[in-house]
Order: C-alpha cells, then sequence, then structure tokens
C-alpha cells in the first residue's frame, strides 16, 4: 500500500470515528435520565495520602481563562468526604449559563494549583447554572482523571465528547510524518467545526472552537467563522464578546454602525440649523424692504402700542399709520399684530 | 559450501532482525535540560527556547510555575509557531501589597517526533514575584512509535 493510500485510510478511519461521535450530539443524551437534586454533585476515589481531600470549583469568565488559575476566581471550595463524595451548591452561582472548572490539589500545594497535562491532571470543565444537576463520576487509574462520567445532562455529556474529540490532537504523535499529523489535525479540526455548528448550546460551541489553535483556523476556514458570528449575533454573554475580538473586521463593523448613526445624527442637526437660519435670513431680508418710516411703526408695534398711539409718537395721522401697518403686513407676509409680535426682529 | 553461504545469509538476516529488538537497542540517548527563571517585581517579556535536533524522537517538556505576587502568562509554541498550550497564573496582590499568596501552575506535555528546531516557552510578567522552572526532557529511542508516551514518561 502506497503511503498516499494510507494516509487516506487513515484519514477516513479517523473521520469516520469522529463523525459517530459528532452525530450523537442533535439528541440522545448517553445516559438514562436519573431522578437528581439540583447541584453539582460528585464522586471521586482520591487517593488522600497524595490529595488533599477538598474540591474547588472555579468561575472561568471566558474562554480565554480557561487556564488561567487565581484565587479570586475560585468561587466554592467543599470537602471530600471518606466515601469519596462532595457536592457544590448551585444556588448560589450566577443565574445566567457559564463554564465551571472543578480542580483538586496535592497535600501540601495551595489550594490555587493547576496542573495541566501528564498524570496529574488535576482539573476538568463543565458548565452550569442555578437550575443545574449535575452528577459527576471521576475514575482514577493511572491518571487522577482517568475517566470522566456526566450523568444526563446534555451539556456537559457534549464537553465530555468534544474532549475526547481533541483528545486526538494528544495523539497526534502515533503518526510519525508531518503530513499525517496535518491530516488528523484537519480531520479532528473538521469535527469541532461541526460540534460547533450543529450544538443548540452556545458554550459548547465556543468550548469545541476553543480546543484548537483558533487564530490558525480563522485564517483557513473565514466562511465558517462567518457564518458563525452570524448564527450567535445576538449572544451578548462575556463568552462571546471576547469570542469577537479575534475578528477586527467584526470588531470593525460593530464601530460602524454607531459611526454612521452618528454621522447621520449629526448631518440631520446641520440640516436643522441650516433650515432655520434661512428662515431667519429670509425674514431679515423681508424686514430690510421695509421704509424707514414703516421700520418705525413696526417697532412700536412690537412693543403694543395701538395706531392711536403710535399715531401721537410718530407725529402722522391715524390713516397714515394704518397705511404703514397694511404695507408692513404685506412685506413681512404677515396679518395681525400678534404675528408681529412674534417676529423675531 | 553454497549451503554454507546460505546458512551464513541467514543467520545475518535474524540477526539484524533481532537486533533492533534487543535490550542493547533500547539504550536511549538523554539530554535533559533544567532552566530555573526567579521574578521579582518582573514585568518584561521573555523566551526561553528549547532547541531540538534530528538526534532525539522523543520530547517531555515540563513548566512550573510558582508565584507570590503579580500575575504571569506563559505560552508554548512550536517551531512553526503554532501554539502547543498556554496557562496563567494570577495571585490578588501586586509588588506594593505587603501581604502575599501563593499560586501554582504547571503544564507538562510529551511529545513523540517532536519538530526540529526552536520550541519556544514566552513569559509575559506583570509585577510577578516568583519562581518558574522548565525542565526538558530529549531521549532518543528506538522503535518510538511501538511505545505508549505513559511508558516513556513513567
Amino acid at each position: 500500500m502506497s503511503t498516499k493510500s494510507s494516509v487516506k485510510l487513515v484519514k477516513y478511519f479517523i473521520s469516520a470515528f469522529l463523525l459517530s461521535w459528532a452525530c450523537s450530539f442533535s439528541g440522545s443524551t448517553g445516559c438514562a435520565a436519573l431522578p437528581q437534586q439540583k447541584g453539582i454533585h460528585g464522586e471521586i476515589e482520591l487517593d488522600t495520602t497524595v490529595w488533599a481531600p477538598v474540591a474547588y470549583l472555579s468561575i472561568v469568565p471566558d474562554f480565554t481563562q480557561k487556564y488561567t488559575m487565581s484565587y479570586q476566581t475560585i468561587i466554592e471550595r467543599v470537602k471530600i468526604d471518606e466515601s469519596g463524595s462532595f457536592q457544590f451548591s448551585s444556588q448560589t452561582l450566577p443565574e445566567k449559563e457559564h463554564l465551571y472548572r472543578i480542580h483538586f490539589s496535592k497535600k501540601g500545594d495551595p489550594p490555587a494549583s493547576m496542573i495541566i497535562g501528564g498524570k496529574d491532571e488535576n482539573h476538568f470543565f463543565l458548565i452550569a447554572n442555578p437550575e443545574s444537576e449535575i452528577n459527576i463520576q471521576v475514575k482514577t487509574g493511572p491518571r487522577l482523571i482517568n475517566k470522566l462520567v456526566i450523568k444526563a445532562n446534555t451539556p456537559n455529556q457534549s464537553l465530555l465528547k468534544i474532549n475526547e474529540v481533541a483528545g486526538f490532537l494528544d495523539t497526534l504523535d502515533y503518526y510519525g510524518s508531518s503530513v499525517n499529523r496535518d491530516f488528523v489535525r484537519q480531520a479532528v479540526n473538521d469535527q469541532l467545526r461541526v460540534i460547533a455548528d450543529s450544538s443548540h448550546n452556545p458554550l459548547v460551541c465556543l468550548y469545541a472552537l476553543y480546543q484548537m489553535d483558533m487564530e490558525t483556523d480563522i485564517k483557513l476556514n473565514q466562511e465558517f467563522y462567518h457564518d458563525f458570528l452570524k448564527r450567535w449575533s445576538k449572544e451578548d454573554s462575556e463568552y462571546f464578546k471576547v469570542f469577537r475580538t479575534n475578528f477586527p473586521e467584526y470588531k470593525r463593523l460593530n464601530l460602524l454602525f454607531p459611526l454612521i448613526i452618528g454621522i447621520g445624527l449629526i448631518i440631520t442637526l446641520v440640516i436643522i440649523l441650516l433650515i432655520f437660519r434661512s428662515r431667519r435670513l429670509a425674514k431679515e431680508s423681508l424686514y430690510s424692504s421695509l421704509s424707514v418710516q414703516e421700520r418705525k411703526v413696526f417697532q412700536l408695534l412690537k412693543e403694543g402700542k395701538s395706531n392711536k398711539e403710535i399715531s401721537e409718537d410718530c407725529a402722522i395721522s391715524i390713516s397714515t399709520v394704518k397705511s404703514h401697518v397694511n404695507n408692513i403686513f404685506s412685506k413681512l407676509n404677515i396679518s395681525s399684530r400678534k404675528d408681529v409680535m412674534d417676529y423675531p426682529k | 559450501m553454497k549451503n554454507f553461504s546460505k546458512t551464513i545469509t541467514a543467520a545475518i538476516a535474524i540477526i539484524l532482525f533481532i537486533l533492533p529488538n534487543s535490550s542493547f537497542a533500547q539504550e536511549q540517548v538523554k539530554f535533559d535540560l533544567t532552566r530555573q527563571i526567579s521574578l521579582k517585581n518582573e514585568s518584561a517579556k521573555s523566551e526561553v527556547k528549547v532547541k531540538i535536533s534530528e538526534a532525539y524522537n522523543f520530547l517531555q517538556l515540563d513548566i512550573l510555575c510558582q508565584l507570590r505576587k503579580g500575575e504571569i502568562n506563559l505560552e508554548i509554541t512550536d517551531p512553526n509557531g503554532n501554539k502547543k498550550g498556554e496557562f496563567s497564573v494570577k495571585t490578588n496582590f501586586g509588588d506594593s501589597s505587603t501581604t502575599t499568596e501563593i499560586v501554582n501552575g504547571s503544564w507538562m506535555k510529551s511529545f513523540k517526533h517532536p519538530l526540529n528546531g526552536d520550541w519556544v516557552i514566552k513569559l509575559t510578567p506583570k509585577s510577578a514575584t516568583g519562581e518558574v522552572h522548565i525542565v526538558s526532557r530529549m531521549k532518543f529511542i528506538p522503535q518510538i512509535d511501538m511505545i505508549h508516551v505513559d511508558e516513556i514518561v513513567r
């Protein structure tokens, strides 16, 4: 068998295997539904000579902080009893669904200790909200978290499946040549994108995408990410806000919209001002058409004086005053003394 | 004489077949490198390079970080510039604080047939006080594909 055909065969088997996992995302939960209580319940067979019998629950505020360890993010610590059971109360969790990390620490190590990789990897992730009913079984073996079973909680079962699919990336070293590795990486990334595309849970979708080297994947699959952003455009959680920062053009588009609105408002304001100004100028030009005597009469009309008072002030007859008043009305295009009072001059 | 030469050829063929599987062939060429970096209110970015040559077909990279103040981000990239991992460790206290707290972070990964070239560990501290240990173990293991990573690490 040639190298090319063996590569194809490897890719085919991996794709078929991963696809069978991905297909199970649409509906089945994998485990029979069990009557449960709200909260996060767990069981672990901990070697208490090495590990402290304490479980820590940390909130992961965004996916870029998935592997950030600090005391600030630890929201609850509970004792693991002799039978290996522990329980976190979900009532204290934020209302919206969040990503959480549960971890264990070695005896003598500080509580805020994270081990990534190796047999002592000490943490796993889950999605929860105050209504969650999560039942976890941590099976130990050569590794502390040898196998993780989460019963009857679809989003978290999806996370486990994503972990299994992404686990292929860690086994890339089984495929010696760089060509084979690239094929396997491509097959795994394809499946993670299928999961992100098919899941109805926004956090599950992001969890799948963040398993990859996303920076590289965005460059190679722009159309997918464009559609993905469109699909979740109304999602305003911090997880998505941070995710969108990976797309400068989306950021620009987001900035462009308020910019257009702002410019539109300014233009409207300028137009309104120009209209007022032109009206004012028109009125001024009408006023300038009045004769000296008419302007004097106009000012006296504005002061609210009667024809008789104007006649006395200007030392002219009442009939002349009336004639001036009619001329003023006609030239300024107004029809009453009240209009004179309201006239800007 | 003809039979003798055939016997010799067969014997050489058998020896050549057995030799790579023998315990003699399993001997490993090792090269361990440990770097210890002490940080004292450090905010300057730095890089540590681990050079992998063709002489090795296995790499175990352990990064252990213990912080008492500030924060630090560590990013691991392969010679092609692909990110292989990243983690951060943060404390609640800056350098001006008299209070300290210890936060640990470790990253431990093993690679068969690691890419040749410089594997880079980028350190981005912010007022960080603590220690970073980088331990790289390089080996040449004949027939490495027949052995599980866990067995090599053990």
